[in-house]
């Protein structure tokens, strides 16, 4: 056992990465973490700017060849839990369709979710019990919005629905072959009379494991395009790409320890709040802004990171948030303690769809500083 | 006979209802909503009285009598939950000691509580306690009175008028005989032989439209709501009424208030972020572990404040007391009425007063008849008797399915008059698209944007612990799933 | 009972529903959100009345261990389970599952789950333990071994494994004793740490059973380095549940078995057990409580070192066992449910080693493949190694 071990505190999307790239450098992984992660939350894709500078680099400075590179890794990495991302060609950035009907700019997006650098005409599908699903709202924004025909079809409650179910229950029931059967005949139904050839969004429920061959097969049978727009959180298309991502570092030998972290020490060294205490080569502080819970937001208004207990910030007016916190990235222990991700500083998630950009670079960033470290 | 009330708040409807029992025809009109001023921007305190023996004692014996009134003809809308003053060591002695003679003086009954039993029961009160009293404290459930209110005045035959702006009076002579409204379909008079200007904070301005001066002193409060209800019994401070020093449990939430700033406008401003630090540091002096408590919205009131000496500008000061103005007497403008100040405890009494003072002025002889007559149970939606029939369940907080919100409804007030959608711990995250996108398809954007706007307001001022992740994770929802640009 | 610290933290991010097992399977189950801090929610404002399906909860907790905010949802949801009405008959059963000591002291009760079954609401179609209490002279063997080594460590002996797994108390205290510690059994008489009444929502009871049992172990922990538990839900109650919500501790670090081994095993001992060949394929089931508690990955990476073929992770959620849960008539559908993606899992036949012997006895009977408690598979290896040598 002689290889070099690691901690990654934190298990959302920075903390997963982290752990997967510090895998692929031959590190034994122990991820601390006292939750689940926000990768539920989210619906799975990677959102890079607001506008069409799709390469901005936020915090830190990559170039243009390091950020395809990354994005190759990125690609890589999805595809061996399952996931197949898809990346914009040249300039162009790709816009989903939301619960609401606006579009939204996206970038690298699981293949099962609507992506479209025109817009288009589009038939948009509603399910009856459906909480989420508010297909003639959504259907009018969208016509609004992007100037295309907008079709509006809605599909009957299923058999055995009752007013609880949410969006998971959904998805549990069409991954079952009731389920799966029930979505096929049903929108088979509700498509006729609509011209052919128009691609169709559903609501991101359409199974949480077989949905590629599901969205596959109703694309076959109706001969168009079928794929998904997200909703809410919970949202599906993250729990998705956490289930398998995390089945995955299980089976890579991962050891995912629950408890709260309660100090970070630049040894480096981990302390719990039930006392337990781990130590490792190197430590990735991948605990999350404040949605993750890497940053408190006290009474007062100052916005801590009680781990390495420094206040990042103040939260005097949520506007100008985003630009506070930022901290230096070897916080600790001369480049062996390496906070990525939100816990970098970033506020709030996706404020500025930065996220993915946020992620990516520092977490690149972190584990080439570790690499020097050990030379 | 025929009046017409200014207001549809707690006063207006309470004169109303008064009027009405008297057999006089009466039209309530309301600029805004039933409900929209002070009345539905309130703790929901049921005076005993006890927060006022000392510094004002009419309005605290009136507050007490009231409140045993109400639960004999208005049990629906109140919760006899009781509750408590507590004087912590160090507080001052000789006003507890005034405090209890006035309760003795005014009949205002007053049990002391052992200490350590009240611990018992409110485990989450400071130690340092020294002495408390138990006080028949109450809670009024302010929508539910009101609507229990309009249904009583719309059940004999009078009206209540929203969305309808009092703009001018018609006299004939030196005496009013008609009030010409301001309503969606047009401009109109309705005839009268009197009016009263109920309109709260809004009073000082409806009389200076009759060219009368009214020395109405707006001054604001910022409350805390609770995201549940930990606590169930009224917790006061046995001292001095001042900020932060009272809790009232309200349905699933408690409610700590409150400020008190007087301010020249009657329009509630929004609540800062400062003050609610404040208010949580004076509510801690009760509560020391308040700061886990969870925290959902914070908001101003404004409490119509009657000071007939003129602006003071210490609202702590000016009674709690109401006064009625007959303006025939006061200023040869015979007809006209003005209800000022006073507390929602007492909202009855003022409706009482002024009737009499009002009959009295016409000579007519019709007795009061508010104090015995009940004012009625309020009707409820009819549950449907298969669970499924209710639809998909929109708001999950305060369960709101889609049944409740059909036929479609024009406005969201109108919609959280009935539900309680968007007010629960997501604070609209979650149902707002929802409920609204099931409505009126073209202004479905603008209202979701309005309704999220406000419900950011009220977030803000407490963002701090789990509600700053309630903000970032509704933050990340507009701007994902949502796709909603700022 | 201490009050509960951030029940109304909940920000209805559904986290919770996510990784909730028993809403994947059961259509009409609500959820945890909606039977922890929603419901709890309105039960503080006096409405108490209790939802259909409540008791359906396995009491796995993974909704806790997945909440952001710290929620204490399980622990809601067993207020709502203890406010919802039992009838007299499964309320008698329910108390007879909390005492599984008791019940294994009667084999003849055991032998009759289906004669008991209907009026008792037991479950005919689970599988029952056969009872293997701890013998008085084997109670005496453990007893004499003492003294061999010079390390002393407690060994919690829950309900279950005294009344019907004493092979594997015995498996355990023998590999303790090959690394080096004297292994105490307590306490001395049969205790329980009041994990099941308390899933099945008998507060007062669980209560009652804690202290009981409590007082039983903190007489007997002066001198010992540590107390190894050999079941993940006690450790995870003792450790945990104890302190936070009944303020009970224990003097002594509490471990669970597998984390002890591979903490405090030598390299040697690993390799003495690793290539002994022969060895048919391992599963590692975690179970719910021991990911809640402390994670995932100590099995798994225990028997990495140990294990010639290498070992595959049972990738299931929640097996259904729960303790008592599968045991009961209206709960043995959603049971079978969970556990049968075990079987789906897994390619081919194997043994899979959990440390909970009621999951033990689901998984082996729901997969057809032996499972048993990672202690005795060491125990066994090593003393195949004995034979061997």
């Amino acid at each position: 056992m002689s290889s070099k071990t690691a901690i990654v505190v934190g298990r959302g999307p920075a903390g997963m990465l982290s752990t997967s790239y510090l895998l692929q450098r031959g590190y034994q992984v122990t991820v601390l973490a006292e939750s689940d992660g926000s990768l539920g939350m989210w619906p799975g894709d990677f959102s890079f700017g607001r506008t069409t500078d799709a390469f901005q680099a936020f915090p830190i400075e990559l170039s243009s060849a390091e950020w395809s590179q990354a994005f190759g890794e990125l690609v890589a990495l999805y595809r061996s839990f399952g996931v197949t991302l898809v990346l914009p060609q040249a300039q162009d950035i790709p816009h989903t369709v939301t619960a609401i009907g606006n579009m939204r700019p996206t970038f690298a997006t699981p293949n099962w979710q609507y992506a479209s650098s025109e817009p288009e005409s589009l038939v948009f599908v509603g399910i009856d019990g459906l909480a989420d699903s508010i297909v003639g709202a959504q259907a009018a924004t969208y016509r609004r919005r992007s100037g295309c025909e907008a079709y509006e079809v809605s599909l009957s409650r299923p058999p055995g629905w009752d007013s609880s179910w949410g969006t998971i229950r959904f998805a549990a029931y069409l991954d079952g072959d009731a389920g799966a059967s029930w979505l096929a005949a049903t929108l088979r139904e509700a498509l006729r009379g609509v011209p052919s050839g128009i691609p169709v969004v559903l609501p991101q429920v359409i199974g949480l494991e077989h949905t590629e061959k599901l969205l596959t097969q109703l694309s076959e049978v109706g001969k168009r395009s079928v794929s998904e727009f997200p909703l809410l959180s919970p949202s599906i298309g993250g729990v998705r790409v956490r289930d398998r991502w995390e089945r995955l570092l299980r089976q890579q030998g991962v050891r995912f320890v629950s408890g709260r972290v309660r100090e970070v020490q630049p040894v480096p060294r981990a302390l719990l709040t039930d006392g337990r205490s781990f130590e490792a080569d190197c430590l990735l502080l991948a605990s999350g802004g404040v949605l993750g819970g890497g940053m408190q937001v006290t009474v007062d208004g100052a916005i801590v990171d009680e781990l390495v207990n420094r206040e990042v910030g103040r939260m005097d007016h949520l506007d100008a948030l985003d630009a506070h916190g930022h901290r230096e990235i070897d916080c600790l222990g001369g480049g062996r303690v390496l906070a990525v991700g939100r816990a970098m500083g970033g506020w709030n998630p996706n404020r500025d769809h930065n996220g993915g950009a946020m992620l990516l670079a520092t977490v690149r960033t972190a584990l080439g500083m570790c690499e020097e470290v050990d030379r | 006979m025929r009046v017409v009330v200014i207001g549809a708040g707690a006063t207006g409807l309470g004169v109303a209802w008064d009027l009405v029992l008297r057999g006089i025809e009466t039209t309530v009109v309301e600029a805004q909503e039933i409900g929209s001023g002070t009345s539905g921007r309130f703790h929901g305190l049921l005076h005993s009285g006890g927060r006022y023996l000392v510094t004002d004692p009419s309005a605290a014996k009136e507050c007490y009598e009231e409140n045993m009134l109400l639960r004999e003809i208005a049990n629906e809308a109140v919760v006899a939950t009781g509750g408590y003053f507590v004087k912590k060591y160090g507080d001052d002695d000789a006003f507890e000691a005034r405090w209890l003679n006035q309760a003795a003086d005014l009949g205002v009954p007053v049990h002391a509580e052992k200490v350590g039993d009240l611990r018992a029961e409110l485990g989450m009160l400071t130690e340092s306690i020294q002495r408390s009293y138990w006080v028949p404290d109450g809670v009024l459930e302010g929508f539910k009175m009101l609507s229990m209110l309009v249904r009583a005045i719309q059940s004999r035959g009078s009206n209540v008028l929203e969305h309808t702006k009092a703009v001018k009076l018609r006299l004939a002579g030196e005496r009013v005989n008609g009030v010409e409204v301001q309503a969606p379909e047009g401009t109109r008079v309705l005839d009268c032989d009197a009016v009263v200007n109920t309109a709260g904070p809004w009073a000082g301005l409806v009389a200076r439209d009759w060219g009368l001066d009214v020395k109405v002193q707006p001054s604001y409060g910022l409350m805390l709501i609770f995201a549940n209800r930990r606590l169930d019994k009224v917790v006061n401070r046995l001292k001095s009424p001042s900020d932060g020093d009272i809790f009232v449990p309200h349905q699933e939430v408690v409610i700590l208030g409150t400020t008190d700033v007087a301010q020249p406008s009657p329009e509630a401003p929004e609540p800062r972020r400062s003050e609610a630090i404040r208010l949580m540091a004076l509510g801690s002096e009760l509560i020391p572990d308040l700061g886990s408590w969870r925290v959902l919205r914070g908001f101003n009131g404004v409490r119509p404040l009657y000071e007939p000496s003129g602006v003071t500008g210490d609202s702590r000061k000016v009674s709690r007391d109401f006064a009625v103005l007959d303006h025939g007497e006061r200023d040869g403008l015979a007809g006209a009425f003005s209800v000022l100040g006073g507390k929602w405890t007492t909202f009855r009494l003022m409706g009482e007063t002024l009737g009499d003072q009002l009959v009295a002025s016409f000579n007519v002889d019709s007795p009061s008849r508010s104090r015995e007559v009940p004012i009625g149970v309020e009707v409820k939606r009819p549950a449907p008797v298969v669970k499924d029939d209710r639809g998909a369940l929109l708001c999950e907080c305060e369960q709101v399915y889609e049944s409740d919100i059909k036929p479609t409804v024009s406005s969201p007030m109108q919609l959280r008059f009935g539900t309680w959608f968007s007010m629960g711990p997501c604070q609209g995250t979650f149902c707002a698209h929802r409920v609204l996108g099931r409505g009126d398809e073209d202004g479905f954007a603008d209202e979701l944007a309005t309704l999220r706007r406000e419900r950011e307001h009220g977030l803000t001022v407490v963002g701090w612990g789990a509600n700053a992740r309630l903000i970032a994770l509704e933050q990340s929802i507009s701007a994902q799933s949502l796709g909603e640009e700022r | 009972m201490k009050r509960f610290e951030y029940e109304d933290a909940c920000i209805k991010c559904s986290l919770c529903v996510t990784a909730c097992p028993v809403y994947r399977v059961d259509q009409q189950f609500p959820g945890p959100k909606a039977l922890g801090p929603d419901w709890y929610r309105h039960y503080q404002a006096g409405e108490a009345k209790p939802m259909e399906h409540v008791s359906d909860c396995t009491f796995c907790q993974l909704c806790e261990s997945a909440c952001p905010v710290d929620v204490p949802i399980a622990h809601l949801i067993a207020v709502h389970k203890e406010l919802a009405s039992q009838s007299p008959r499964l309320a008698v059963r329910d108390y007879l599952l909390t005492h599984p000591q008791w019940l294994a002291m009667v084999p003849s009760l055991v032998k009759l789950p289906k004669q008991l079954g209907v009026p008792l609401g037991i479950s005919s179609s689970t599988q029952w333990p056969a009872p293997s209490p701890l013998q008085r002279s084997r109670r005496h063997r453990t007893h004499q071994r003492q003294g061999s080594a010079t390390r002393r460590i407690g060994i919690f002996v829950d309900c279950f494994t005294r009344g019907f797994d004493s092979e594997t108390l015995l498996a355990a205290s023998a590999v303790l004793e090959e690394l080096g510690y004297t292994a105490v059994p307590l306490p001395s008489a049969s205790h329980c740490c009041g994990a099941a009444a308390y899933a099945s929502g008998l507060l007062g009871e669980a209560e009652r059973t804690a202290r009981s049992t409590h007082r039983a172990v903190r007489r007997m922990t002066s001198g010992l380095e540590a107390v190894v538990t050999l079941n993940a839900t006690c450790d995870d109650t003792l450790r945990v549940e104890w302190p936070r919500y009944f303020g009970l501790t224990i003097p002594v670090p509490i471990l669970p078995f597998v984390d002890f081994v591979l903490d405090r095993a030598n390299p040697g001992f690993f390799e003495r057990i690793h290539g002994l060949p022969g060895q048919e394929l391992i599963y590692t089931h975690a179970t719910c409580r021991s990911k809640v508690a402390r994670g995932e990955g100590s099995l798994f990476a225990l028997m990495e070192r140990v294990s010639e073929r290498p070992p595959q992770i049972l990738e299931i959620s929640c097996c259904g066992a729960a303790g008592s849960y599968a045991f009961k008539t209206e709960h043995t559908k959603v049971a079978r449910a969970l556990g049968h993606r075990a079987k789906e899992v897994m390619g081919e036949p194997g043994i899979i080693l959990t440390d909970s012997g009621t999951c033990a006895i689901h998984l082996q009977e729901l997969t057809g493949c032996q499972t048993i408690h990672p202690a005795r598979w060491l125990h066994g290896q090593l003393k195949r190694q004995e034979v061997l040598r």
